[in-house]
């Protein structure tokens, strides 16, 4: 078995973390301003505090996110360095076997055509 | 994070017509299995070898291309201890050519875990997609 992204044990729950609009928005929302807490989420979006804090709590377990002190007793969240790097390899290896299967498949149906 | 993070989209026109680029996509290349590509049932499980790689998938729909209309081919793979991933894949006339689409992600919605505990919940699914089976005209 060849040492492939898709086999990288973390790819599973990132990917099950992801699969939830709210919480790539919140994703979005760290990428574009490195920190979020559980009273800015509730402010932004449409969910209940308590809603806002399971999303969180999922893409800390997922290890997408880590908490970090804030001011006060507030826990604000961050990326985990490096977490999103099993997604990327993954998209690059899909991409590329998707880029040999196409030309396999346009060789194939020419041929076959002309 | 952009909407596509985890999404593959891939695309080729191809100098052939829409039936020989679907029979050529489904047999002779051997994206799914040789029985698989047979019959193409909806529900129907298979597995495929890959550079030493295994994967197993099922397939979600099949409706080849005819008389214009462009060609839909939708399945879920995943490799043993991978999260399982859908891939659609589109024949679409373009004039005398056609154009191939392929979509590789993970679901927008509904239930997603990790890859070990998707092999029941797809024979699941196939079992529950009984009686809407697609036959390749």
């Amino acid at each position: 078995m060849s040492a492939a992204a898709a086999d990288d044990p973390r790819l599973g729950a990132i990917f099950a973390a992801l699969s939830d609009a709210t919480r790539r928005t919140v994703i979005a929302t760290l990428l574009a301003e490195g920190e979020v807490s559980v009273p800015m989420l509730t402010e932004r979006l449409p969910i209940t505090r308590q809603a806002v804090a399971k999303h969180l709590a999922t893409l800390d377990a997922s290890g997408l996110v880590e908490p970090a002190r804030g001011r006060g007793r507030e826990v604000r969240y961050r990326l985990r360095p490096g977490a999103l790097a099993p997604v990327s390899a993954w998209v690059r290896e899909a991409e590329t076997a998707w880029d040999a299967r196409l030309a396999r498949l346009k060789g194939a149906a020419e041929g076959a055509a002309g | 994070m952009p909407e596509s993070a985890e999404r593959v989209r891939r695309e080729v026109l191809i100098e052939a017509d829409p039936e020989t680029v679907w029979e050529q996509a489904v047999r002779t290349e051997a994206w799914l299995d040789e029985e698989t590509a047979d019959e193409l049932d909806v529900g129907e499980g298979f597995a495929v070898r890959e550079e030493g790689r295994t994967r197993e998938g099922v397939v979600e729909a099949a409706d080849p291309p005819g008389d214009g209309r462009p060609g839909r081919l939708v399945w879920w793979w995943w490799e043993e201890h991978g999260p399982a991933t859908r891939v659609e894949v589109l024949v679409v006339p373009s004039g005398p050519a056609t154009r191939v689409v392929v979509v590789e992600d993970l679901p927008a919605r509904g239930p997603v875990m990790a890859g070990a505990a998707w092999g029941p919940r797809l024979r699941g699914l196939r079992t529950a997609a009984v009686g809407r089976v697609v036959v390749p005209a």
